[in-house]
């Protein structure tokens, strides 16, 4: 009974209907309001459009696609290589493609040099901006941390390069003295750049203020701002002599060395001692011959450091202290190249009138 | 060709026309509004033809038009309704929504209009599917296409349905 009633209800529903008039009505109003759409008619040229082998062969949107995505992704790449910490594509540069070069590198003594020669970039980026007037406090900052990240990373690879093949220890050394030297060396360079701009803005502000007769308070007020951002510049090159002086440390841990590598090692030292006596003689006459000026008395400094260090070691050899003795010839490995650093830069020409100026004085 | 696609839209139309028309009317209440929307429905039903869209199931593709437009028409007037009630502050001229209008009692006797009120009475999830399968008699795959659910939960959807139909009419269905 109920059954019939579900079925009658459904049957209800079901004569719901249109009326003819209204069928015919909705019929004709679609028919004739329904613009016909035409197709659009196909060029002549379209079989060689580009859309059109893509249409063709669907593999051709597997290869063109990350194409374009990897060349275009590539040139950003590429384009942030020379780019400075104050760039906009720096970061691509320290946290893309330097992490992915080191990647690709798998024994530790390649990783080692890649590390130290990014360690060595940033502090030549420092003075490329500090040279410009552009080195802020922000900038060195982010250039100080790197710098922490690259030496740690050095030291890591360090280790690991002699636990890895005992035979690498030579390699190792050579990595750690040049690091040290080029910490030294360039820290050395950041300074001068840093006087000098020092120097420049304390002589632009001194003929601003006669020009323009500023208020004496602002004029205290500028210079000590000034000063507080030079003083600030100074950390970079702390940071460059503090990461030469942990890879330093590192060193340290070193065994002993045998009575033959100690003389290798001594002969390879005082060889570099003998060419880079020779180029300093040269530097020397060059300077006498033009302009009488007294050779750089840092970078001399240095050179004697380095004499010492080697006459200490060889002391210490005697004395039967060997390990002291191999440490001392490290030293004065990595003064000497520093001192072949200093000679090859030319911000030794620099130093040279910051001495003078010094001694007019 | 035009000839070809216009005699099988017609013919679709013939067999169709009834069971949207009766589908929008039992939904919107208001014989003219179901007129529009039929009219809307095979308008583009009519275009899809002209375009050569592949269409599979005429009804089930139909259906899902009508469907969607119902969607749309309920949407539309919420807003109205809402905008019509910001406007009288005493909201005296608020109508509301689900009220079935006079031409709408008009269309259907005792037994339709109750059955229609008790499928109306269930969840959304399962009135549609249960009309769509006992009134309109379409496939659980047409409904499935229509819901936009897979044939299996349109299945589970008109069985659940008709057990809870079963609850509030009373009906001993098979």
């Amino acid at each position: 009974m109920k059954y019939n009633k579900l079925q009658k209800g459904i049957d209800e529903l079901k004569s719901i209907k249109m009326t003819s008039s209204e069928k015919e009505l909705v019929l004709s109003s679609i028919l004739k309001s329904s613009p016909k759409i035409v197709k659009p008619i196909k060029s002549t040229w379209v079989s060689f459009s580009f859309m059109a082998l893509l249409e063709r062969n669907r593999l051709v949107y597997y290869i063109i696609i990350p194409l374009i995505i990897v060349l275009s992704g590539g040139g950003v790449v590429f384009a942030s290589a020379d780019s400075l910490p104050n760039g906009i594509l720096y970061p691509v540069k320290v946290k893309i493609l330097e992490p992915v070069e080191g990647a690709l590198i798998f024994s530790q003594t390649a990783k080692a040099k890649h590390e130290s020669n990014l360690a060595k970039r940033r502090l030549i980026e420092a003075e490329t901006l500090a040279e410009a007037g552009k080195l802020d406090i922000s900038t060195e900052d982010k250039i100080n941390i790197l710098l922490e990240n690259h030496t740690n990373a050095l030291n890591k690879a360090l280790d690991k390069a002699v636990v890895e093949d005992i035979n690498s220890k030579n390699e190792t050394e050579d990595i750690s003295t040049n690091f040290r030297a080029e910490m030294n060396a360039h820290a050395r360079i950041l300074d001068i750049i840093t006087k000098k701009e020092e120097h420049k803005n304390e002589n632009g502000s001194q003929n601003e203020n006669q020009n323009q007769n500023i208020d004496i308070n602002t004029n205290i007020q500028i210079k000590q701002d000034k000063k507080e951002e030079v003083a600030k510049d100074g950390e970079l090159s702390n940071t460059a002599r503090s990461s030469a002086e942990k890879v330093k440390d590192n060193d340290k841990q070193q065994e002993v060395k045998s009575g033959e590598v100690y003389v290798q090692k001594k002969d390879k030292i005082e060889n570099l001692i003998n060419t880079t006596d020779k180029k300093l003689e040269v530097h020397i006459t060059e300077d006498k011959k033009f302009n009488n000026r007294k050779v750089i008395v840092n970078t001399s400094k240095t050179f004697n450091k380095a004499k010492s260090e080697l006459e200490e070691a060889d002391k210490k050899n005697r004395e039967g202290d060997s390990k002291e003795a191999y440490k001392a010839l490290l030293d004065s490995e990595s003064s000497i190249k520093e001192v072949n650093i200093l000679l090859e830069s030319h911000y030794e020409n620099e130093e040279k009138h910051e001495e003078e100026n010094h001694n007019d004085d | 060709m035009e000839m070809d696609l216009t005699k099988k839209f017609e013919s679709v139309y013939e067999i169709e026309s009834d069971a949207i028309f009766r589908f929008c009317l039992l939904r919107v209440s208001n014989r003219e509004t179901a007129l529009d929307i039929t009219q809307e429905t095979f308008l583009r039903f009519w275009q899809s033809l002209q375009k050569d869209k592949e269409i599979l199931s005429n009804r089930a593709f139909i259906f899902t038009i009508a469907h969607r437009l119902i969607i749309d028409w309920y949407r539309k007037k919420k807003s109205l309704s809402l905008d019509k009630m910001l406007d009288n502050e005493d909201g005296a001229d608020y109508e509301v929504e689900d009220q079935m209008s006079t031409e709408g009692k008009l269309e259907s006797s005792a037994e339709g209009r109750f059955l229609i009120e008790k499928i109306n009475e269930l969840p959304s999830s399962y009135r549609h599917p249960l009309y769509l399968r006992f009134v309109e008699d379409l496939s659980p795959s047409e409904i499935a296409e229509i819901m936009g659910v897979s044939i299996n939960a349109a299945s589970v959807r008109i069985n659940r349905g008709l057990i809870e139909l079963r609850k509030i009419t009373g009906y001993e269905i098979q």
